[in-house]
C-alpha cells in the first residue's frame, strides 16, 4: 500500500477529559504567529503541524494535552527522493487528528505554544470548479451532428464541439465556428499521445473500469490505478453518495481512448494503437468528504513520486480567499510545498519538471482562485460554444489561458435547452445512468489544457526536443488565439437564464487568449525566423511567438541578445508598440531578440498582488534587403 | 541546408562572371527544374548564423512551388507564377502577393544566381526536392 510507510502515531485513550494541564509555563506565551491561516473553510477534525525535529514521546504527551488524538507524517517518504523531500521541507509536516469534542481553534492555539511545533496550519477545504451537475447523453443524435471525415471512429466525436467547432446550430444557436482547441490536424499529422506520459487527475476518483478509459489508465505494479487519499485503505471509488462523476469526466477529456469505436475521443487519447497518454487517479474527494489541503498535498506528492508529468487540478480555494501570491504562500504552506516538489520532479525526458494546471474557478470573479492564480502556475478560464466567456468563469489577473468549459443556458436549433452546449465526456454510469454526460465549468476547461500539454510532451518526445519547465509553460500560455476581437464585436451576451454579460468587462482579462493545440505543436517543432527589411523602421508581427493575442499583451521589455545590435546595425533599441516589435535594422544580418510580457493580466503576480506569469520568448530575426509581404523567400 | 556565409559563393560567382563575358550569342534562359538555395550574398554582410533552406521548382508554363525553412520549424510551402523577360525574373504568389523583388538571372549548367534589385544575390543549385520536404511542408 503506498501510504503504509507513513508514520502513524495513535494517542490511544485520549478524550476530552485528557485535555488536562496545558504546556509548561515557560511555553505559555502568544505564539499565534505560528498559526499560518484561519479556521474558515477548514476541516474541523484535523490540523497540520510542522516540526523542526521529529516529535518524540514528550511532545506526544504535550500534543495529547492539546486535544490531539493522532499524529502521522503527512507525506510518505520515497527511498531515493529524501533529499528532494527535504529541500521542500516535506518531512516536517504531520497531520494531527483531533478529539471529536475539541474545538479546532483551541487546539491550534494550544499546539502553537509548544516549542517543538514550528507551524500550525488549518486543514483548508477546496472547492471543485464545477457545479457537479451532469446531463446524461441521450443520443443518438441525427447523423449531421456527427463529425464528417473524422480521423477517429468514436461515434460521439461529432458532438465534441470543443475539439472542432463548425458552428453547428444543433450545439447552440449562438455556436461560433472555430470555438475549439484546434486539435484535429494534430491528431491527423503529428501525434495523438504517448503512453509513457502520465497525467494525474487530482479530483474525485476516476472510474477506471469505464470502457472508454480502461485501456488508458495508468497501472502500478500492484494493479492499482491511483490512490484514494480520503478513505482508509486507499481504494479508488467514484459512486458514493455525494460523488458527481467530476473526476471521470475530466479524465475523459484528457485521454478517453480514441479510435476504439466507442463513445468519445480524448485530447491525448492516442490513435487506437495503445499510444494514448495514461491517466492516474489521485482521489481527493470521496462522497461528501475530502478536498482538504492535506489530502491534496498528499495527492500531488504521490503524482510526483509515481511518474506523473502533469497534474490536472479542477479545484481551488473559494474565490477571493486570497488576493496575492504572498498571502497564499503565507497561509497555505503545505500544498504549496507539495506543488513545488512536483514541479521539481522530472518524470519524462522532454521537460525538466512537472506541469501543474488548474481551473480558474466558477465564481464569476475578476481574478482567478488560488493555487491556480500563482504567477508560475497555469490557470484556465472557460469559454462556451459561442467563443465568449461563460457566465460562471473567473477571469482577469491570475488567469493565463481560456479553453472550452461549456455553458448550459444556450438554445439549440430544436428550440430548447439540450445541454449540447456543454462538454461531453465520460461519467460513471452508477451516477449518471449513462456512460457519457455533459458538464460545465472551468473544471472542464482545465483538462483541455492538460490534454494539450500531454500532446505537446508526446510530440517533443517524438522529435527528441527538450525544454526547461519554464520554457514549456511559457510555450503553452502563448499558443493562443485572439479573444478580444470577438468580445469587442459582440458587446453583450444574454443567456436563457436571463443573465446578461457586458463583455467589455472581460476585455484584456481572458489571459493570453484561447489555447490552440496546433500552435503549441508548431512551437515544439520550432518557429521560423521572422524576416525584416534592412534600412527601414518597421512594426513586426510577433503572433507566431506570443499568439494572436499578442497585440493586447502587456510587454515588460525587449533585449537584443548576443551581438545582435552589431549584426543588424541597430542604431536604436527595439521596443514594443501597439503589440508589435518596432525595429530598425540598417543592414542585413541575423539576431535574437528576447521579448518579455505578462502572460495573463496587465501585471505580474507577486508577493503583494495577483497577476500573470512572466513570459519570455527569444525571437529569431533575419534582416534582408528584400522582403515579401507574405513571408515568402523570393 | 547551408550556413549562409558570403565567402561560400565566391567561386560560384566567378564561374558565372566568366561565362557571361565570353561574347557568344546567348540562348534564351531556361530556369525550369528544381533548385536548392546553396548560398546567399548580400551587399553588406552575411546573414549571420541563421540556417536557411529554400527549394524552388520552376515549371514550364510559368508556375512555381517553393519550400522554405528559415531558422527552425517545418518547411513552409508557397506557390505562384513567374515570368522571365530576358534576364529579368518576376513573379507573384498564389495569394496575389508580389515577390519582394524582381531578379536578374544568371545561369550556368546546374548553377543559377538570382540577384535582387536591392543587391541580394542567392545562388541556387539544381537539386531534386526531397520527398520528405514536400510531404512534411505546411
Amino acid at each position: 500500500m503506498p501510504l503504509a510507510g507513513i508514520l502513524t502515531i495513535l494517542i490511544a485513550g485520549c478524550s476530552k477529559a485528557d485535555i488536562g494541564p496545558l504546556t509548561p509555563a515557560a511555553e505559555i506565551k502568544d505564539c499565534t504567529h505560528k498559526i499560518i491561516n484561519t479556521p474558515e473553510h477548514s476541516a474541523e477534525n484535523s490540523l497540520l503541524l510542522s516540526f523542526e525535529q521529529a516529535p518524540g514521546e514528550a511532545v506526544m504527551d504535550s500534543l495529547r494535552a492539546c486535544g490531539i488524538v493522532s499524529l502521522e507524517r503527512l507525506f510518505e517518504s520515497v527511498p531515493g527522493n529524501e533529499a528532494n523531500e527535504k529541500e521542500f521541507g516535506l518531512e516536517k509536516w504531520y497531520k494531527a487528528g483531533l478529539d471529536a469534542s475539541a474545538a479546532v481553534e483551541k487546539v491550534a492555539e494550544r499546539a502553537s505554544k509548544l516549542s517543538a511545533v514550528s507551524l500550525v496550519e488549518y486543514d483548508m477545504l477546496f472547492e471543485k470548479a464545477s457545479d457537479g451537475i451532469s446531463y446524461p447523453y441521450t443520443g443518438p443524435y441525427s447523423p449531421e451532428t456527427r463529425a464528417t471525415g473524422s480521423l477517429f471512429n468514436d461515434p460521439l466525436l461529432g458532438d465534441q464541439w470543443n475539439y472542432k467547432n463548425g458552428g453547428k446550430k444543433t450545439v447552440s444557436q449562438d455556436c461560433y465556428a472555430g470555438a475549439d482547441i484546434n486539435v484535429y490536424d494534430v491528431w491527423a499529422s503529428l501525434t495523438a499521445g504517448d503512453n509513457s506520459i502520465i497525467v494525474a487527475v487530482v479530483d474525485e476518483g476516476v472510474k477506471y473500469t469505464h470502457p472508454d478509459l480502461a485501456p488508458n489508465m495508468w497501472t502500478d505494479a500492484n494493479g492499482k490505478h491511483g490512490y484514494n487519499f480520503v478513505d482508509a485503505g486507499g481504494e479508488l471509488s467514484w459512486d458514493k453518495e455525494g460523488d458527481t462523476g467530476h473526476g471521470t469526466h475530466c479524465a475523459g477529456v484528457i485521454a478517453a481512448v480514441n479510435n476504439n469505436g466507442v463513445g468519445i475521443s480524448g485530447v491525448a487519447g492516442g490513435s487506437g494503437n495503445g499510444d494514448g497518454v495514461k491517466i492516474m487517479s489521485c482521489q481527493i474527494y470521496s462522497g461528501n468528504g475530502g478536498g482538504t489541503a492535506s489530502t491534496i498535498a498528499r495527492a500531488i506528492k504521490y503524482a510526483a513520486d509515481h511518474g506523473a508529468s502533469i497534474i490536472s487540478c479542477s479545484f481551488g480555494y473559494t474565490g477571493g480567499a486570497f488576493k496575492s501570491d504572498g498571502s497564499y504562500k503565507k497561509y497555505c504552506g503545505v500544498e504549496y510545498e507539495a506543488l513545488h516538489y512536483f514541479e521539481s520532479r522530472q518524470n519524462n525526458k522532454a521537460v525538466s519538471g512537472g506541469i501543474a494546471i488548474f481551473a480558474s474557478g466558477n465564481d464569476a470573479l475578476p481574478y482567478a482562485t488560488y493555487p491556480g492564480a500563482l504567477a508560475d502556475v497555469i490557470s484556465v478560464s472557460a469559454f462556451g460554444p459561442d467563443y465568449l466567456p461563460t457566465y460562471y468563469t473567473n477571469y482577469g489577473p491570475g488567469c493565463n489561458v481560456v479553453a472550452p468549459g461549456g455553458e448550459y443556458y444556450h438554445r439549440s436549433s430544436s428550440g430548447g435547452v439540450s445541454g449540447t452546449s456543454m462538454i461531453l465526456s465520460t461519467v460513471p454510469s452508477e451516477i449518471s445512468k449513462a456512460d457519457y454526460a455533459y458538464m460545465q465549468g472551468t473544471s472542464m476547461a482545465c483538462p483541455h489544457v492538460s490534454g494539450i500539454a500531454a500532446l505537446a510532451l508526446s510530440y517533443a518526445l517524438k522529435l527528441g526536443h527538450t525544454y526547461t519547465l519554464d520554457e514549456f509553460k511559457q510555450m503553452i500560455v502563448t499558443s493562443t488565439n485572439d479573444f478580444e476581437t470577438r468580445l469587442n464585436a459582440v458587446g453583450t451576451k444574454t443567456l436563457l437564464n436571463g443573465k446578461t454579460l457586458q463583455l467589455y468587462n472581460y476585455r484584456n482579462m481572458m489571459g493570453e487568449g484561447s489555447i490552440d493545440a496546433w500552435k503549441l505543436m508548431m512551437k515544439i517543432e520550432g518557429i521560423p525566423s521572422i524576416v525584416v527589411k534592412a534600412g527601414e523602421e518597421q512594426f513586426v508581427d510577433i503572433s507566431s511567438y506570443f499568439g494572436t493575442a499578442s497585440i493586447n499583451l502587456t510587454y515588460l521589455g525587449v533585449e537584443v541578445l548576443g551581438n545582435g545590435t552589431e549584426s543588424l546595425g541597430l542604431d536604436t533599441q527595439p521596443y514594443m508598440k501597439y503589440g508589435k516589435l518596432v525595429i530598425h535594422p540598417t543592414k542585413s544580418g541575423a539576431c535574437k531578440v528576447r521579448i518579455t510580457a505578462v502572460g495573463g493580466g496587465s501585471e505580474l503576480g507577486g508577493e503583494d498582488s495577483i497577476g500573470g506569469m512572466k513570459v519570455s520568448q527569444d525571437i529569431s530575426i533575419i534582416s534582408r534587403n528584400l522582403k515579401s509581404r507574405n513571408g515568402g523567400w523570393l | 541546408m547551408v550556413m549562409m556565409k558570403i565567402k561560400t559563393i565566391a567561386s560560384a560567382l566567378a564561374v558565372l562572371l566568366i561565362s557571361v563575358s565570353c561574347g557568344k550569342k546567348e540562348k534564351p534562359l531556361d530556369i525550369t527544374g528544381e533548385w536548392n538555395l546553396v548560398a546567399l550574398e548580400t551587399r553588406a554582410a552575411s546573414i549571420g548564423d541563421q540556417t536557411v533552406d529554400v527549394y524552388i521548382s520552376f515549371v514550364s508554363g510559368g508556375g512555381f512551388e517553393m519550400y522554405q525553412m528559415l531558422g527552425t520549424g517545418r518547411y513552409r510551402k508557397y506557390s505562384g507564377t513567374w515570368t522571365l523577360t530576358g534576364k529579368t525574373l518576376t513573379g507573384k504568389y498564389s495569394d496575389g502577393t508580389q515577390w519582394g523583388s524582381s531578379y536578374e538571372v544568371q545561369k550556368e549548367d546546374d548553377m543559377m544566381t538570382l540577384s535582387s534589385a536591392s543587391g541580394e544575390t542567392g545562388t541556387y543549385k539544381k537539386s531534386s526536392i526531397p520527398a520528405s520536404v514536400r510531404s512534411d511542408a505546411i
